[in-house]
């Protein structure tokens, strides 16, 4: 019938408009701006309430901190031009830079510094990084105002930090702080006018769109919404460094999946993506191949003592035997030994993560002797139970069993779901019944992010053994070793494990007791403790395999402090 | 007598001729005049008989017969498990013995590095050891092989199909017999429960479910549980209000039958056909709500795995090794298309009027 | 007629608020709270419930959900959009999604009819048989197979469309997302299409039609296709909430800022506020898709409505 050929000749049509429409939507076209590609949707703009790395990397291309960081990790003027510390340690004075101003035209001045301390730490305000300005920076007076049993809760005014004149800042801490000037790179330091913002914040449409948003560094916010999946930030005419940005701005991408985003990056529609491991070997001898330092440790938790899930028996050992079982520190050795982290890094992985059998990350922080830590401290002879060796592993294991009177064991590993990070747990499962022919076996539980941080919180210690992983927060070890200490507020880590020594330890260098050297000397016995009664089971430092486009150069990154800066990025022609 | 008159002045009977070509020779075709007689045939060997008749669904249907045996017996002739990993031999391609030899299935792969330029990899003669193993399908990532874990997953769909059914047939049909056979208020009620959990979409009720209980194959019979049934109970009600007035069953009301036995004696024989129809179309959608799970990473726990955890995972390296995702991709397909096939091929040999069509 | 809409609205209404209640006891029984981070110091947590009021009775929250939601106003997000309201985060998502959603309705069912007829038409051709087995695939292969391929194949290999969803081009980067949610409208359509058209070619008074000497597109589509529509308006319904929570994964692969990736977002972060938001947002599109199609098919055809209510529908 005619019609029937009508018809499949109106379909043939629609097909081919619709191809013919799409044709140029193609992204070759070049233009100067960088495409980049990100795993989750920007968080928050707002600098005081921001916590992750996404939103950190935004923010700190439209804003600026009192200091930066170049290329090679000198710390260098960014806000400020001159940073002085008092002989004690105590008074820190900052010079604002003259011709610094905001996308509105007000310049900035000391005191946005310090609207922007007494935003983070306002207990009204309730923002996530508060204990960076009381515990960590420990800023004078920051613990009373935030401790609803003190007189000064709430006065704001009463914090450390003072604006002397429009241009003149100070700030007063209750110890010295070793690490002050790379603490101010944390983008929760970063400066607020908040003439500009409260208005909005009332109305909660502060940094959701590019009329709502202020900036002060290289770029400015041009087009934007809330977790938008694309936008773009432009340069921004009114950097005080403006003539050195070479770039007509950013545009960012949301592309959850690494396979998507891949092929994204071979058409050409980013220029900069995160590499999954599994696809490394594809691109390992290309030029546009980068492995960038990452600081995140991976590492097996075990619950040693945390009973508020399970509860307890008459003689007060957890009703849950298993967490009764890893109470016994051969055990845990056993299991801390029985894997192979070379392998897990180089055949898992593949992204160029390094095995762990430490703590503190490489890179993470120099000693007063110049040294990276890491390189002061070697882990394989400084822990050696805590290498892989299986004949050792076993050893411990036939020590565990003969204390506890029994010799099988079957425990229950959870995990988040990310494909990395199930592969490594998958392969850790083999490899502990390999090792120990099948005495100890580990089921794994699949789940969200968030519920894994539930359970293995220590408010519910639902877990009895756990993957899982900590960024450090600024460059000194402390941020890992407090993690363990039962007396500070910040152990999001449930183990229940509760030893007074180590409480100690930690207290001594944290209330300025001790010389920056002895200091030292304290952080290192501190990895020592924890490793040497395995505490917990560390396995791989995380780095990211990269790919950025031949052409685009100059994007500088940071394994910590700064987020990753494209001030200085610019694409060869 | 004057109409005959007419007649005969207009024809003359006498002159009409019989030429050869007046007649055609029909052939010898007997059945085109033979009406088809049965005798007295069994409804089900009737079904069976239109049934075998249909290509697709007898295709289909042998189709999940090798996978139900391949499901069984695939995991245990390959010689290795599906947990058991090798991590030096991750990332190997098909190799099968005997097709080795015409150079297809020989454990290379062609892979096109950065730049443009392919390379040929043989792993199993770079890696030390690897020269005498044969992995069917190829390994994955850590080493594991294909094969096992593709006919593992199988395994799972069909159970979950099974699963399917069951609820079907116990909850959905159940719930709708009984709905449509008191109607009244009762019905009102159960229609609106129905209606509740009809428009929160399927999809946001099992994900919500997977994470309030532990990820896992239960879990997913428990959502299915939960919002499967809903389809199969209005086809069981609609069929049980269009048969609950006919004469038979008064007849038994008045010989004092009770509610359950007039159910399921009286009213269920008389719709099987639509029901077994609907199960078989619900299958596919149950095997693909756990595919839609595990693809969102809320399936089976490892190292269980499910068609659905497979695709998933091959998905991330399709470009590179994209024998890692085309057994469980082409599995799945097959299983979907075959259901669909025999659902369709029942359908019509259930209800002859659609046949025809 | 006017006392049959009411009834149907009063019901609808009921079982959203039989749906937000469920939602929300669901909520509650999630593991964890929407402010889990490793970072977070319990006290923390406990002073971020007593902010959003997480720490009231259960009945409180509830009621004061409920009529927030009657205002439409669904308060803030928690998590993925820190304190920042959620009206905002929908207004540019809500849109995008249903724009998506209608071009695949749209195309499906285009393409879908006129397999349909085609393969009604040309009734045991090869056609038809292409049509049966483009039908078939069309329900068996799932939707996120069908974006990976035509990713692959379109977007990577021949280049001829963007492969992520672009604002500044929002046509024709929706062009492969619209098919890949179309084609399970396209199968159904098309499959019953083609058997709604066979019935009616068959019936007798598409023979008298044909004896008045009517014959061709006349006959096609005044007359065959115009009776044969009925009944896939009532499928068309169901389809398009299909359509909806076969974006959520969709969505994802393509980058598209909609309300399915933002959904999927919100579950796995335990947003409660943006979870129940969106799902409330799918539930009332779906009852007010069932509701119009059952009234119009009642104003349609008015066999159908006495029968409702007769039966106490």
């Amino acid at each position: 019938m005619k019609i029937a050929k009508k018809l499949s000749a109106l379909l043939l049509v629609v097909l081919m408009a619709c191809s013919f429409a799409s044709c140029g939507g193609g992204g070759e076209e070049v233009d100067n701006y960088i495409d980049i590609q990100i795993f989750t949707e920007v968080n928050t703009m707002d600098a005081q309430y921001a916590t992750d790395g996404t939103s950190f990397t935004v923010i700190a291309s439209c804003i600026e901190g009192l200091v930066s960081m170049d290329k090679d990790g000198n710390i260098i003027d960014a806000l400020s031009t001159e940073q002085e510390v008092s002989e004690d340690g105590l008074t820190w004075t900052f010079k604002i830079r003259d011709n610094a101003e905001w996308t509105n035209g007000t310049p900035v001045t000391a005191q946005d510094f310090v609207d922007a301390f007494q935003k983070l730490t306002d207990p009204d305000y309730n923002s996530d990084y508060q204990y960076m300005s009381t515990e960590i920076m420990q800023v004078k007076n920051g613990r009373a105002v935030v401790d609803p049993d003190n007189a000064l809760y709430g006065k704001l005014d009463e914090l450390g930090i003072k604006a002397v004149d429009a241009k003149t800042l100070v700030i007063e801490l209750e110890v010295p702080c070793p690490f002050m000037l790379p603490l101010l790179l944390f983008p929760s330091f970063y400066p607020r006018n908040d003439a500009f913002v409260d208005p909005l914040d009332a109305t909660k449409t502060y940094g959701t769109s590019a009329d709502t948003y202020l900036s002060c560094g290289a770029f400015k916010l041009t087009d934007y919404e809330p977790s938008a999946e694309t936008f773009t930030l432009e340069k921004n005419e009114k950097y005080y460094d403006a003539d050195k940005v070479k770039i007509d701005g950013l545009r960012y991408h949301v592309i959850k999946d690494s396979q998507s985003a891949v092929l994204a990056y071979e058409n050409g529609e980013v220029d900069y993506t995160v590499l999954d491991g599994s696809l490394v070997d594809q691109y390992k001898s290309s030029e546009e191949f980068k492995v960038l330092p990452g600081s995140y440790l991976w590492y097996l938790a075990f619950n040693i003592n945390n009973t508020k899930t399970f509860g307890t028996n008459a003689d007060g050992t957890c009703k849950n035997a298993n967490v009764t079982y890893l109470a016994n520190q051969n055990l845990r050795h056993a299991i801390s030994a029985s894997y192979d982290r070379e392998a897990i890094a180089n055949n898992v992985l593949k992204d160029g993560s390094w095995a762990a059998g430490y703590i503190y990350p490489v890179g993470l922080a120099t000693g007063p002797d110049g040294q990276d830590y890491r390189t002061a401290v070697n882990a394989v002879t400084a822990y050696p139970d805590t290498q892989y060796n299986e004949t050792k592993a076993y050893e411990f294991y036939e020590k565990a069993a003969a204390e506890l009177g029994v010799t099988d064991f079957t425990f229950e590993l959870i995990v988040e779901d990310n494909e990395a990070a199930k592969n490594v747990a998958a392969f850790i499962q083999q490899e502990i019944a390999e090792t120990f022919k099948g005495h100890i076996t580990v089921n794994l539980k699949t789940t969200t992010k968030k519920a894994r941080l539930e359970a293995m919180n220590a408010k519910n210690g639902n877990f009895e053994i756990g993957l899982t992983r900590w960024g450090p927060d600024y460059g000194d070890p402390m941020t890992y070793a407090d993690l363990w200490d039962y007396t500070t507020s910040s152990d999001g880590l449930g183990s229940g494990w509760v030893d007074d020594t180590y409480s100690a330890m930690i207290k001594s260098c944290k209330d300025g007791s001790l010389t920056a050297e002895e200091r030292w000397e304290v952080l290192k016995d501190c990895e020592k403790y924890i490793l040497d009664r395995a505490i917990i089971s560390p396995v791989y430092q995380k780095n990211d395999a990269s790919l950025i486009k031949a052409n685009v150069k100059g994007i500088e990154f940071h394994a910590l402090g700064l987020p990753t800066n494209y001030k200085n990025a610019y694409i060869e022609k | 007598m004057n109409k005959y008159k007419i007649a005969t002045d207009n024809y003359d009977i006498d002159s009409i001729e019989f030429r050869p070509d007046d007649f055609q020779f029909v052939g010898n075709r007997p059945e085109e005049h033979i009406d088809s007689t049965f005798a007295s045939q069994d409804y089900w060997k009737d079904v069976l008989m239109r049934f075998r008749k249909n290509r697709g669904a007898v295709i289909g249907f042998f189709v999940i017969i090798i996978m139900v045996i391949m499901a069984i017996v695939g995991p245990m002739v390959s010689g290795y498990t599906y947990y058991e990993q090798t991590i030096e031999f991750q990332d190997f391609a098909p190799r099968i013995p005997g097709l080795e030899k015409i150079g297809i299935f020989d454990g290379t792969e062609s892979m096109r590095i950065s730049g443009g330029s392919k390379v040929v990899l043989d792993k199993y003669n770079t890696t030390e050891g690897a020269s005498d193993v044969y992995y069917w399908f190829g390994t994955d990532n850590l080493g594991r092989d294909i094969w096992t874990r593709t006919w593992m997953g199988t395994r799972i769909s069909l159970i979950i199909a099974v699963t399917a059914v069951l609820i079907d047939m116990l909850i959905g049909m159940g719930y709708g017999l009984v709905s449509g056979y008191f109607g009244g208020a009762v019905d009102s009620v159960m229609q609106r429960i129905v209606e509740v959990v009809n428009s929160i979409p399927t999809l946001v009720i099992v994900t919500l479910l997977m994470l309030v209980f532990k990820p896992g194959l239960m879990t997913i019979i428990l959502a299915l549980m939960i919002s499967g049934w809903i389809g199969m109970s209005r086809i069981a009600r609609a069929q049980m209000l269009k048969l609950k007035e006919q004469e038979y069953i008064l007849a038994s009301h008045t010989f004092g039958a009770s509610n359950m036995t007039i159910i399921f004696k009286e009213v269920l024989p008389n719709i099987i056909g639509p029901i077994i129809t609907n199960t078989m179309f619900s299958i596919p959608n149950a095997i693909f709500t756990e595919a839609f799970l595990s693809f969102v990473g809320l399936g089976v726990p490892a190292p269980q795995a499910s068609l659905g955890s497979l695709i998933s995972s091959g998905y991330n390296t399709f470009t590179m090794h994209p024998y890692q995702i085309l057994p469980p991709l082409i599995v799945l397909a097959l299983l979907m298309l075959s259901f669909n096939m025999v659902a369709d091929g029942l359908r019509d040999a259930l209800d002859p009027k659609m046949a025809q069509m | 007629m006017n006392k049959y809409i009411l009834k149907r609205l009063g019901i609808a209404a009921l079982t959203l608020l039989v749906i937000v209640f469920i939602l929300f006891m669901m909520m509650k029984l999630m593991p964890g709270t929407p402010f889990n981070d490793e970072k977070l110091p319990p006290e923390k947590i406990a002073s971020l419930m007593a902010k959003y009021g997480l720490d009231k009775p259960l009945y409180v929250q509830f009621f004061k959900y409920v009529v927030n939601l009657v205002k439409f106003d669904f308060g803030i997000s928690y998590v993925i959009n820190k304190d920042i309201s959620i009206n905002l985060m929908l207004s540019t998502r809500v849109p995008t999604s249903i724009r998506i959603g209608l071009q695949a309705v749209a195309l499906g069912t285009v393409i879908g009819l006129i397999l349909g007829i085609v393969a009604a038409l040309k009734h045991n051709t090869i056609w038809d048989n292409l049509t049966t087995v483009i039908s078939v695939l069309g329900v068996s292969v799932p939707s996120y197979v069908f974006a990976l391929g035509l990713l692959y194949v379109f977007a990577f290999k021949l280049k001829l469309f963007p492969l992520l969803y672009s604002k500044v081009h929002p046509f024709q980067s929706s062009l492969l997302p619209t098919f890949s949610l179309s084609m399970f409208t396209i199968a159904s359509i098309a499959r019953f299409t083609r058997t709604e058209m066979l019935e009616v070619l068959d019936s007798d008074y598409i023979l008298l039609v044909e004896s008045k000497g009517i014959s061709g597109s006349a006959l096609i589509f005044r007359h065959a296709l115009r009776n044969a529509l009925i009944p896939i308006v009532t499928v068309l319904g169901p389809l398009v909430v299909g359509l909806m929570t076969g974006s959520l994964v969709v969505e994802k692969i393509f980058s598209i800022p909609g309300l399915g990736a933002m959904t999927t977002a919100a579950i796995q972060a335990n947003d409660y506020n943006v979870t129940i938001a969106s799902t409330y947002i799918y539930s009332l599109m779906y009852i007010v898709i069932m509701l119009v199609v059952d009234i119009s098919y009642g104003i349609i055809d008015p066999r159908i409505r006495l029968a409702k209510e007769g039966s106490g529908e």
